[in-house]
């Protein structure tokens, strides 16, 4: 299995297209950066706008972990269509290639070879996360220092000190992994049924952006489905940036997410195992 | 004989279509056994089912005698294959495409395997250049490299000339042969051409729509004696009444004055045409063909026409 996934791995790191995700996520956090830089100040006074009136605000407001906060805020309604990318590709691309006929042949068995396919989108899912704490969170501290975080939520502000932020930050990429990796299970699900990836990534991609929209409209009848649906969980890692942390429905969450991820993998399993291969 | 791959009554239906219809057969070990069919006679369909890539609604494939439904992993070690055209992965090259296969093969290679497999299939020179930049021809020869890297007893090749220019096709052939007479390997070889089939097999099947239509030794299919020669002749009807009285009318099939057909060995063609010019016979061509090919081709002639 150890072997097989290194062989997984080692195609997806051998294809360019692998990377232009990485390239998105640091292109994105530069144009951020770039216009925190030159135009920052403006755009601090302009959030702060209501609150200057009533309150005294002092210190670094613009700092490394603000602008990581709103990078991060773009940027994680993009980075599933980034894993859709890779794990859409995961099985209908080696089909649509007439590569997993001749994987297939091979000693190893189905399941074997979906849950290579999962673990390596897992992994890479990681990655992407990784990365984007280099570029989003480390540069920006390089960049602009630390200081303490102003949350603005519709109702409230929430003031997080400098020192109390790290940790926040650590949860927070390890909760997006996850929800990363229920994307992941999604598109690979989707890729078993195709026999070319277009088909997949595009599905991936659709159903990422149609539930989102579900999630985010305020509509009576909406509100029925919302609680069931995966992309009201996967922004779950907003809560580690609230005071007092709401572990519980961060766990609940979490849950509802790995739920969906084991239904997923399970499905592709149980039609994949008794899938005619015929490209 | 040990009995290294045999078909049990299989069928397979995609959605209303019957692509194979209660077909059974047996490969012996060190056999090398030909396939042959048309263009979408089920022969591409079997050798999925004889490797698992599709499951048969009847029947049973078993390989070395186990059933392969039960045993897949174990008994796959054991089996190389091309399937249709080897489609590889284009953006590595040629050593990284037979690596992963060697390794997915769970075969205890040596390390000097893969360059000793390129050697043997002619690839040497090449294996570090990417599979995008290979020929069609280079791609099946790097197909046959990673079914046999791991050094199967059995190997299924669909198809395995498909591609190849003429001295690729007949490297193919000479390497086939090899494989079988010098490393004893039991080869299951498909194509669609019947000349295929004879320049490796020792027996062979034919089917059309799915069904099996005739099995055997291929030296007793193809007996020389079933082969049908005719000449196109200008002549009248004394050399009628004089070919049935020569030692030739035992063989003769059909005679006009225009047209004779004759069955027996080729190698007698030349006597038997010395034989009508001393008649005063104007032969005008001669063109053999034996009785197994005609009777083949006359099926691939019949479906072209219905369809």
């Amino acid at each position: 299995m150890i072997a097989l996934l290194k062989i997984e791995l080692y195609k997806i790191f051998k294809r360019p297209r692998t990377y232009i995700s990485f390239g998105i996520i640091a292109a994105i956090s530069f144009v951020i950066q770039l216009a925190m830089v030159s135009d920052g100040k403006t755009f601090v006074g302009f959030a702060l706008q209501g609150i200057t009136d009533q309150f005294d605000i002092h210190g670094t407001i613009l700092n490394g972990y603000l602008i990581a906060y709103i990078i991060l805020q773009s940027l994680l309604i993009h980075i599933p269509l980034l894993v859709a990318l890779v794990a859409g590709d995961a099985l209908a691309g080696e089909a649509g290639a007439g590569t997993l006929r001749l994987l297939l042949t091979k000693p190893i068995s189905r399941v074997q070879i979906v849950l290579t396919k999962f673990l390596a989108s897992f992994i890479y899912s990681l990655l992407l996360i990784i990365w984007l704490a280099l570029v989003a969170l480390a540069l920006s501290l390089l960049l602009f220092g630390k200081g303490d975080l102003i949350n603005l939520k519709s109702d409230t502000v929430i003031i997080l000190l400098s020192n109390d932020i790290m940790w926040r930050y650590a949860l927070a990429f390890l909760f997006a992994a996850l929800a990363m990796t229920t994307i992941a299970s999604l598109a690979i699900f989707l890729s078993s049924f195709a026999q070319n990836s277009i088909g997949p990534i595009i599905s991936t991609m659709g159903i990422v952006i149609v539930f989102t929209l579900l999630s985010n409209l305020e509509l009576p009848l909406f509100n029925l489905i919302k609680p069931y649906l995966f992309t009201t969980h996967v922004i779950g890692w907003k809560g580690f940036f609230e005071d007092p942390v709401p572990y519980s429905l961060i766990a609940k969450s979490a849950t509802i997410l790995l739920l969906y991820t084991v239904g997923f993998i399970t499905a592709t399993l149980v039609y994949f195992n008794q899938k005619d291969i015929k490209s | 004989m040990d009995t290294m791959l045999s078909a049990k009554g299989l069928s397979k239906s995609f959605k209303h279509f019957k692509a194979l219809d209660d077909l059974s057969f047996d490969i012996n070990k060190g056999q090398v056994y030909g396939f042959l069919g048309q263009n979408g006679a089920g022969k591409s369909t079997t050798m999925r089912l004889l490797l698992g890539l599709i499951f048969p609604d009847a029947g049973s494939v078993y390989i070395s005698g186990q059933l392969l439904s039960k045993n897949n992993r174990n008994l796959l070690k054991n089996v190389g294959a091309i399937i249709e055209r080897p489609d590889l992965y284009g953006y590595l090259s040629g050593r990284d495409n037979l690596k992963i296969f060697a390794l997915l093969s769970h075969a205890n290679l040596k390390s000097t395997r893969l360059d000793e497999v390129f050697e043997i299939v002619g690839l040497k020179g090449r294996e570090n250049d990417l599979v995008s930049s290979y020929s069609q021809g280079m791609k099946q020869r790097l197909g046959l490299a990673i079914a046999i890297v791991h050094n199967p007893d059995i190997l299924i090749l669909d198809e395995p000339t498909n591609g190849l220019d003429p001295q690729g096709i007949a490297d193919m052939r000479a390497l086939i042969r090899s494989l079988n007479a010098d490393h004893n390997k039991t080869i299951l070889i498909s194509s669609h051409l019947i000349y295929e089939i004879e320049q490796v097999a020792s027996s062979m099947l034919i089917i059309h729509k799915g069904k099996k239509l005739i099995e055997g030794n291929v030296k007793q299919l193809l007996n020389a004696n079933d082969t049908l020669t005719n000449f196109q002749i200008q002549s009248d009807a004394h050399l009628l009444a004089a070919l049935n009285n020569s030692t030739w009318a035992p063989f003769l099939q059909a005679s006009t004055t225009e047209s004779l057909s004759f069955k027996m060995d080729p190698e007698k063609i030349p006597s038997l045409n010395n034989w009508l010019v001393a008649n005063k016979v104007a032969v005008k061509s001669i063109n053999s063909i034996h009785s197994l090919e005609q009777y083949f081709l006359n099926i691939t002639h019949d479906s072209t026409a219905k369809n």
